[in-house]
């Protein structure tokens, strides 16, 4: 789809649980464990993405910095398995976006 | 929607953590392990706040466990210090860390801060939120409170215009904006002068 990957960040990062999803990864994907939430802040306004994809705490002061986000939980909750949920996970993604170009416009 | 009231009360870290985020210039550094952090949400997600409460955790996790915890809130202390340049830091545990007994009072001390560092003891397990806050307000009142010198600078016949306080209102306190609004505005109306109030 294009998306290029800033940086994946967990509070806990098993790698052989997590074999396979790390495989997945692009290369060269920076990967953050642990929660230096400040430091964490930092990279993210460093980067400044067009969407982060974070935690409850961190939305609405992103949001006020100017960033568009999304909440990690929703991705969680809703069902997005299988070929026929796929444009329910690509709506996860999209509607934060779209919601800005409407803000915006 | 708009919740009119909170219907529990959390661990006194919780209260702790409402008064620093009602003051200017207080930085709460608080030896939590990772998840301990959802507090933030209450006060960034409820009452909507448009940034992080003023609070920085250790986050530690099971494996910091078997390694110098100590030190991890040492070293959060001294770089909530340098990255925030607080006027007073407030240190403790929450519920969890309390169980492992590191002393941050003790700690904090021994980095020498020229700042005010002020140790909270927050029994979470004989306490809740409000008694936090209380000690708290308490704790950091007594700490940096000047002492008056007795003397009254006013004229014997002046007419000094009285003055007020108003203590209490809290971050998180959902009516307490507009309690503080209506009182000082009551108070205005009487004469009275508000110096100054959390929030």
């Amino acid at each position: 789809m294009g998306m290029q990957l800033c940086e994946v960040g967990t509070p806990y990062l098993h790698r052989q649980h997590l074999a396979h999803e790390l495989a997945q990864l692009p290369a060269g994907t920076r990967l953050a464990e642990g929660q230096d939430v400040e430091k964490q802040l930092d990279r993210c306004r460093a980067d400044a993405p067009d969407l982060v994809v974070c935690g409850l705490g961190l939305a609405n002061p992103l949001e006020a910095e100017g960033f568009t986000t999304k909440w990690a939980i929703e991705l969680v909750f809703t069902p997005i398995q299988g070929y026929d949920q796929a444009g329910d996970l690509a709506g996860l993604f999209s509607r934060p976006l779209n919601r800005r170009l409407k803000l915006v416009a | 929607m708009q919740l009119t009231l909170w219907t529990y009360e959390g661990p006194p870290h919780i209260g702790a953590m409402r008064i620093a985020t009602a003051l200017q210039d207080v930085h709460y550094v608080l030896h939590a392990p990772q998840g301990d952090t959802y507090a933030d949400l209450l006060f960034t997600m409820i009452e909507r706040l448009p940034r992080r409460p003023p609070v920085t955790y250790t986050t530690f996790q099971a494996r910091d466990l078997g390694g110098d915890t100590a030190q991890l809130f040492k070293d959060a202390v001294a770089q909530a210090n340098a990255r925030f340049a607080p006027k007073a830091i407030l240190v403790g545990a929450s519920c969890t860390a309390e169980l492992i007994q590191d002393d941050p009072g003790g700690l904090a001390q021994a980095l020498a801060l020229d700042i005010p560092v002020v140790p909270l003891e927050l029994p979470a397990y004989q306490r809740k939120e409000n008694w936090g806050a209380a000690e708290t307000l308490y704790q950091l009142v007594r700490r940096v409170a000047q002492k008056s010198d007795g003397h009254n600078s006013n004229t014997p016949n002046e007419y000094i215009r009285p003055r007020c306080n108003i203590l209490g209102p809290t971050a998180l306190g959902f009516r307490h904006r507009d309690d503080v609004k209506e009182i000082s505005g009551l108070l205005h109306a009487l004469g009275v002068r508000c110096r100054w109030w959390l929030l």
